[in-house]
């Protein structure tokens, strides 16, 4: 089974956020809890849909992912460019790849 | 320009308090966010991939000195101190949090605009030909009539769920530059032989998964009649556009089921109940008609010395006035194209410090007005040609004098995978990468005028289909992919593009566009378009350009 | 049921009949039952019809005038179609009696649904928890105003009066 992070987008930004396991969310990539097994999935978006009721998130969405140097990398380059930011701007960078140069 | 009346006001701040409070249930959970999201898109507000998006209508892309300067702080205060003009003549702000957007719409309702209803499955900003009173070919100015459907569809409550969106173009010149035959409705202002004003009405045209030209609806409304025969053919689409499969529902595809024989006799009987009780239109068009009357233009001569002289000493300038200048009405006037795709940047795109300058730049020389395209570009409308010289040299600081208006690399560019939620492949890569591989201006010009259009997925936002040279970017095997069609036409005599064939890598689709336009230059006659060349010669000799040495 | 009327959570008599029942006074039936009955039937209850499509307008015409409430099944408050067809019965065919929207319907939308000649909204506990009745209040009064055209009437889109067209 493939290694999954679960990912949405914050309710007020609308930025892009990471389930962190604990029924938390981060900005940061680096913090989302990694799972690669259906349990553990099925517990993610559990928490998912308690953060959508409580108006924390919208459209929750498990993603599959590689570590790559200990740091989850999508593997779809889509996914990617929700995680970096917009290919064509590098000014506007997101600090949630920037954290592991 | 129409200036708004206090009920349009009281409309547009009645809005405002609406949506804070919508905004306010969603926080508080009263709403859910499948409630919310038409209430939402109703405001323009979407939810992107890295953010939420703010679409602000601008009514048929014309918009004053004052507006423009409000777009530009909106761009500065909330955004990221840009904003993106849209294929529909509209803006976007791609960086928006939840909570600004009721402030946001409060202040843009201080300069009398708004978000209401550019998007949603609703009517939507009724677009119109941005040399629209100014241009040579002009019949009758489209505006009037644009903002009467604009009035009559705001906020309407029968039409705010229909089956899916629905889209209305106005056009009153010879030349279709507002593509009227790909959108839901599109109207054309005629006369009919005893030179009493009226419509042709065009119905079922759009692009998308489906792509389709429109057909005709009537061949001749009374002008008078327009909003009653709106209502009909809205209701009918309203009860009767399919509602169980999204990419079945829109007016295009409940004329090629029924046929359009049978939609028209259903619009027709809808409207014979209706006209009774139908709205007037006569004297509400009368007084908008009012607010476009031409402005007081100087008595300049036709042809401006200063400007020939201008021309003769600088070749930079020259090129521009020959590529972006097109032929105003009145003597001694032109309209200016200023273009928003400067060689590999990023098409429609304006920092807020050129919106500001823009503003200023049409306070100065182009009475206060200015016009958004559905290509991504500007048009200042009333610029003496005597300014031309000094207007250029501004634009010119400003990076905003890009000789390339309508040619190949003024490029429509749907913002894609890089912003875009629905995207399946990059789009302002390719755009921009196209852009510098025919930078070379005497390249341009012996190509002459070419639209190439790309669109980051199937819902074709960058009108792929209506290119000359369209791309479709998708996805197959986790790799971005292109295909490439080819003939499309956004005229009055509109076609769809045809599929060449494989698409092809992010790496290879340069080098085909580059391969199709050289057949298209040894191929042509004199100054065939490409369109003809293509219609003259057939697919064949593109297709073996692009797939035989490959 | 929960009937939202005049910007209150109205008490009333009216009750939804299920399938197979019969014409009674004040039951609201589904259009097989209604086309089963005869006109002294009909003549001698205060009753109502159940419609969910366009279509079976036509099966009402010819008993417009001895309905009193029409009410109009959404499927989803996104689907649209029931305000063309309230005003569908006002306009083409005259109807004076009452009709109701049955659906949860979010409260912005109550304003729009009376402008279309729709005097009454039916929702269901959860909904109207969530949505309580000062939104659907509010939603009236601070409704946006359409753009008011020419000669309509009152009847055709319900508008206030305040209007440039008067």
């Amino acid at each position: 089974m493939s290694m999954k992070i679960l990912t949405a987008n914050g309710l007020h930004s609308g930025g892009v956020v990471f389930a962190t396991g604990d029924g938390k969310w981060s900005a940061f990539i680096t913090q989302a809890q990694l799972s690669s097994d259906s349990e553990t999935e099925e517990a993610l978006l559990a928490m998912a849909k308690q953060s959508v009721e409580t108006q924390t998130i919208v459209e929750p969405f498990l993603i599959e992912i590689d570590v790559i140097n200990g740091m989850p990398v999508p593997k779809r380059y889509r996914e990617q460019l929700r995680v970096s930011g917009p290919s064509v701007r590098s000014d506007f960078s997101k600090p949630a790849l920037q954290e592991v140069a | 320009m129409y200036t708004y009346d206090n009920l349009d006001r009281q409309l547009v701040h009645q809005r405002v308090d609406q949506f804070r409070g919508q905004v306010a249930r969603r926080i508080s959970g009263s709403l859910n966010e499948d409630e919310f999201k038409p209430l939402r898109l109703m405001n323009g507000l979407y939810l992107e991939m890295h953010a939420y998006m703010l679409r602000v209508a601008i009514p048929y892309g014309t918009l004053s000195s004052q507006q423009m300067h409000k777009l530009g702080d909106i761009a500065d205060k909330y955004d990221r101190d840009y904003g993106h003009f849209t294929t529909r003549q509209n803006i976007q702000y791609n960086w928006i949090e939840l909570e600004q957007v009721p402030q946001i719409l409060a202040e843009l309702a201080t300069v009398d605009m708004h978000a209401i209803q550019s998007s949603g499955n609703c009517i939507r900003n009724v677009t119109a030909d941005p040399y629209a009173g100014v241009a040579r070919d002009e019949l009758a100015d489209p505006r009037p009539t644009a903002e009467l459907i604009r009035q009559w569809s705001s906020l309407h409550p029968e039409f705010a769920f229909l089956p899916r969106k629905f889209k209305v173009a106005v056009s009153g010149a010879e030349h279709d530059r507002a593509a009227i035959r790909v959108h839901d409705i599109g109207i054309q202002l005629i006369q009919n032989e005893a030179g009493e004003p009226g419509y042709k009405i065009y119905v079922g045209g759009g692009l998308g998964r489906t792509p389709l030209v429109g057909v005709v609806l009537r061949e001749f409304l009374p002008r008078k009649e327009l909003l009653a025969y709106l209502e009909a053919t809205l209701r009918v689409y309203n009860l009767y556009g399919r509602r169980d499969n999204k990419f079945k529902a829109r007016i295009k595809i409940l004329t090629l089921e029924l046929g359009i024989d049978a939609l028209r006799e259903q619009v027709e009987a809808e409207y014979r109940k209706t006209i009774a009780n139908a709205p007037v239109t006569e004297d509400r068009l009368a007084t908008i008609e009012q607010a476009f009357l031409p402005p007081v233009y100087e008595k300049r001569p036709k042809i401006s010395t200063s400007l020939n002289n201008q021309r003769n000493k600088d070749q930079t300038f020259s090129r521009w006035v020959e590529n972006n200048i097109a032929e105003h009405k009145v003597d001694g006037y032109a309209i200016v194209n200023v273009s928003l795709k400067p060689i590999g940047g990023i098409a429609g795109d304006a920092t807020s410090k050129q919106m500001h300058k823009l503003a200023d730049l049409a306070e100065q020389f182009s009475l206060n007005e200015i016009r958004v395209t559905k290509n991504q570009n500007i048009v200042l409308p009333h610029v003496k040609k005597d300014d031309l010289g000094e207007l250029w040299r501004m634009l010119y600081i400003y990076g905003l004098a890009e000789a390339n208006s309508g040619l190949i690399t003024d490029i429509i560019s749907c913002p894609g995978m890089d912003y875009c939620s629905l995207a399946t492949a990059r789009s302002i890569p390719i755009a921009q990468q196209i852009s510098k591989r025919f930078a070379d201006p005497a390249l341009q010009e012996k190509i002459g005028p070419m639209s190439v259009k790309i669109s980051g997925c199937i819902n074709a936002c960058g009108h792929h289909h209506i290119g000359q040279i369209g791309i479709l970017g998708l996805e197959k095997k986790g790799e971005e992919y292109y295909q490439i069609v080819l003939g499309g036409d956004d005229s009055l005599s509109a076609s769809i593009g045809k599929i060449t064939g494989p698409g092809f890598s992010k790496d290879e689709i340069v080098d085909a566009v580059e391969r199709i336009i050289e057949k298209y230059l040894e191929q042509r006659i004199d100054a065939e378009l490409f369109a003809d060349t293509y219609r003259r010669i057939g697919a064949s000799p593109f297709k073996d350009a692009l797939y035989e040495s490959h | 049921m929960n009937l939202i009327k005049d910007g209150k959570v109205a008490a009333t008599d009216w009750q939804f009949i299920e399938e197979g029942g019969q014409l009674s006074a004040n039951s609201i039936v589904g259009v097989e039952l209604l086309l089963n009955s005869n006109n002294e039937q009909m003549d001698a209850l205060k009753f109502g019809v159940l419609i969910d499509g366009d279509e079976q307008l036509d099966d009402l015409i010819a008993y417009l005038t001895k309905i009193d409430l029409i009410v109009i099944a959404f499927s989803s408050f996104a689907d649209g179609r029931g305000f063309s067809m309230a005003y569908r019965l006002r306009n083409s065919f005259g109807y004076e009696g009452e009709i109701w929207a049955k659906g949860n319907l979010i409260a912005d939308q109550y304003s729009q649904a009376k402008q279309c000649g729709i005097d009454g909204v039916v929702i269901d506990d959860l909904h109207l928890k969530r949505q309580p009745i000062e939104q659907w209040q509010k939603a009236l009064a601070v409704a946006p105003l359409p753009y008011p055209f020419g000669n309509q009437s009152e009847q055709v889109y319900h508008q206030p009066k305040n209007n440039r067209f008067t």
